[in-house]
């Protein structure tokens, strides 16, 4: 078997991309200020652009798309100024490459004129049969501004018979196939919609005599808002400045699918998911791995910062002492530079860095979050060795990633899944470490407080990355030529 | 939920028509009776024959009939009163999921997968109709 490692960009992580964030406001003035704000809490769902689209009473709607960190652009004094009212909604996106990201047309809030006012959504999630709905507007005669799957939600929208936009966007969701969390607003009224199945997070929170709606509680906690509650699957609130919240459940119910990876990695450890601290998942997500996966050693670290609860976790089970070995540089992050060749070559080096003195002569344990492609593990692993480390031992804090995500996740093809193609014991010959393990299925299940593990019947979360069940068919991708895991 | 018990008469009606049309129909009513349960608007529903078609009705919405035609024996139909807009409705959000026939008629093919979204959707505008 080849050991040759594909060269890799020395900013790509080789970490699974959550694709979108999303955030809204109603009752507060200046409300697009705070949309900023929960934005900048909500950067880690997506770094490479971002927008607002607000409503003023005499000035109408007024937005703004910008490539780049909210903190580079949505604190310009000069920008804000554009953005008045006391009602808007946000959108932060990831996206590689090509068609994904190439374009500030594809840059989210979207909005639409229609016979009833204007309205913006931003979207988090995916939609499986966007391209079958993409191709069905068209022959209507919609015009489309974008390559975003989203703005198949605006069309169908345009489409809908219905009286008022709540209706309509009712009417569109019901043919959006996929995950959503929809963050969407009218001139007075913000909407929030997650899909039946609840995959994508989003949750309600109040500060003072505004409403917020936020992907996740951290971008409550930016503004000092108080959470109440999450947005259930399911479910739509209409929010009026001064009527409250109305909730609905216009779709059939599904069993709820909640994204089982957002515990694992994408959302951010001070947040609360399901009434539990995500911090406190990922440090249980350690524990299990401990007891599951035992090895002697002296020194347990952590690759920054996302497996970092999991290793005090793990430590603390194991009693082998937590360190920090490895060092992260919090300021390379995904850059729009453009590598020369020599900084290529550097690798992870420009965002990793050993810390020799601990590590020197001690037989080490790694406690990384996930092992998507590989091409990070390895280096790192070479890293701790030419820091004199006796022995390296990998941990992962969640099973085998062997199938694409399909729902608001960047993943590669399945044949660039390193565990798509190998066994765990291939996999840790592949990477040259003295033993690779990862967690359970089971054993994440009961981390995320799951006593009896996974339902295999009927999945308490959607896992797809890790078992190749699909709650909604991938429509789009098998028609392109994806095969579904076969029935057992 | 489990639907009730299919009243006699249309079960007397119902035992005349093919096995896939009988068949098609069980999960129609299955999807219908669903979105009743699913929307605490919609008031109860209730089944009964009318022009001798198995109907369903609610206090919310208008009717909805259900019938299977030997003069076309591979579809099977569902009908609005013809004076409502809701096969505008329908036909605005769903144009592929169903052949439409004037203001009143829906068919659906009986060796084609159900499009259980648009049925959904039909009769939520249904039993919503007068909200």
């Amino acid at each position: 078997m080849s050991t040759l490692m594909p060269p890799a960009h020395p900013f790509d992580d080789d970490k699974l991309k959550e694709e979108c964030g999303v955030f809204g406001v109603v009752g507060l003035k200046d409300a697009a200020n705070f949309v900023a704000l929960g934005l900048h809490a909500l950067q880690h769902r997506g770094q490479e652009a971002g927008g607002i689209v607000c409503h003023h009473p005499e000035h109408g709607f007024n937005n703004a798309r910008r490539f780049g960190y909210v903190r580079d652009n949505f604190t310009k004094e000069s920008l804000m100024k554009t953005l008045p009212g006391p009602l808007a909604i946000g959108h932060v996106r990831y996206s590689t490459a090509g068609s994904k990201g190439a374009a500030i047309r594809d840059v989210q809030p979207f909005f639409g004129e229609f016979s009833m006012g204007g309205a913006a959504i931003a979207h988090n999630g995916n939609i499986t049969n966007a391209d079958s709905l993409r191709k069905e507007l068209i022959e209507r005669g919609s015009i489309f501004q974008s390559s975003s799957d989203s703005e198949c939600i605006i069309h169908l929208m345009a489409r809908s018979l219905q009286r008022n936009i709540p209706e309509r966007m009712e009417d569109a969701l019901r043919r959006v196939e996929g995950a959503f969390s929809v963050v969407a607003m009218t001139r007075t009224k913000l909407i929030g919609v997650r899909d039946p199945h609840g995959v994508r997070p989003l949750v309600l929170g109040k500060l003072g005599e505004g409403w917020v709606l936020s992907s996740e509680t951290c971008g409550l906690d930016i503004i000092g808002a108080e959470y109440l509650r999450e947005i259930k699957p399911g479910e739509m609130v209409v929010i009026t400045e001064d009527g409250g919240v109305e909730s609905s459940f216009p779709f059939r119910p599904q069993p709820s699918k909640f994204c089982i990876f957002e515990h694992v990695y994408f959302s951010r450890p001070d947040s609360i998911i399901g009434g539990q601290s995500v911090y406190e998942t990922r440090r249980q997500i350690g524990v299990e791995l401990a007891r599951e996966n035992p090895v002697e050693a002296d020194l347990v670290c952590a690759v920054p910062d996302s497996g970092t609860p999991a290793a005090i976790g793990f430590a603390h089970e194991s009693g082998i002492p937590f360190g920090m070995g490895i060092i992260r540089n919090q300021y390379m992050g995904r850059t729009f530079i453009e590598p020369t060749e020599q900084i290529r070559n550097m690798g992870v080096r420009l965002k990793l860095n050993v810390n020799r003195s601990l590590i020197r002569g001690k037989r080490v344990i790694l406690v990384d979050d996930s092992v998507v492609r590989g091409t990070t593990s390895r280096k790192i692993k070479e890293m701790i060795l030419d820091a004199g480390a006796a022995e390296v031992h990998f941990r992962i804090a969640s099973p085998p990633t062997a199938w694409p995500c399909f729902y608001g996740v960047d993943t590669p093809q399945r044949d660039k899944l390193l565990a798509a193609t190998m066994t765990e014991d291939e996999m840790a010959e592949h990477l040259a470490v003295d033993s690779l393990k990862f967690i359970s299925l089971d054993g994440l299940y009961r981390a995320v407080g799951e006593a009896q593990g996974r339902d295999s019947s009927c999945p308490q979360y959607c896992d797809a990355c890790f078992s190749g069940e699909y709650p909604v068919v991938p429509a789009d991708m098998m028609e392109k030529g994806f095969e579904m895991k076969a029935a057992e | 939920m489990i639907p009730p018990k299919l009243p006699e008469d249309i079960t007397q009606v119902i035992t005349h028509w093919p096995d896939t049309a009988q068949k098609t129909f069980h999960h129609l009513r299955q999807i219908i009776f669903d979105t009743a349960a699913s929307n605490p608007q919609v008031a109860p529903l209730s089944e009964a024959l009318k022009w001798g078609e198995p109907s369903f009705l609610t206090k919310t919405g208008t009717t909805l009939r259900i019938d299977w035609k030997a003069r076309s024996p591979d579809e099977i139909g569902l009908f609005v009163i013809c004076r409502t807009d809701l096969l505008d409705q329908i036909r605005a959000m769903y144009p592929n999921a169903f052949r439409f026939e004037g203001t009143r008629a829906l068919y659906l093919r009986l060796d084609a997968p159900i499009p259980e979204q648009a049925v959904a959707y039909l009769a939520t505008r249904t039993q919503t109709y007068k909200l």
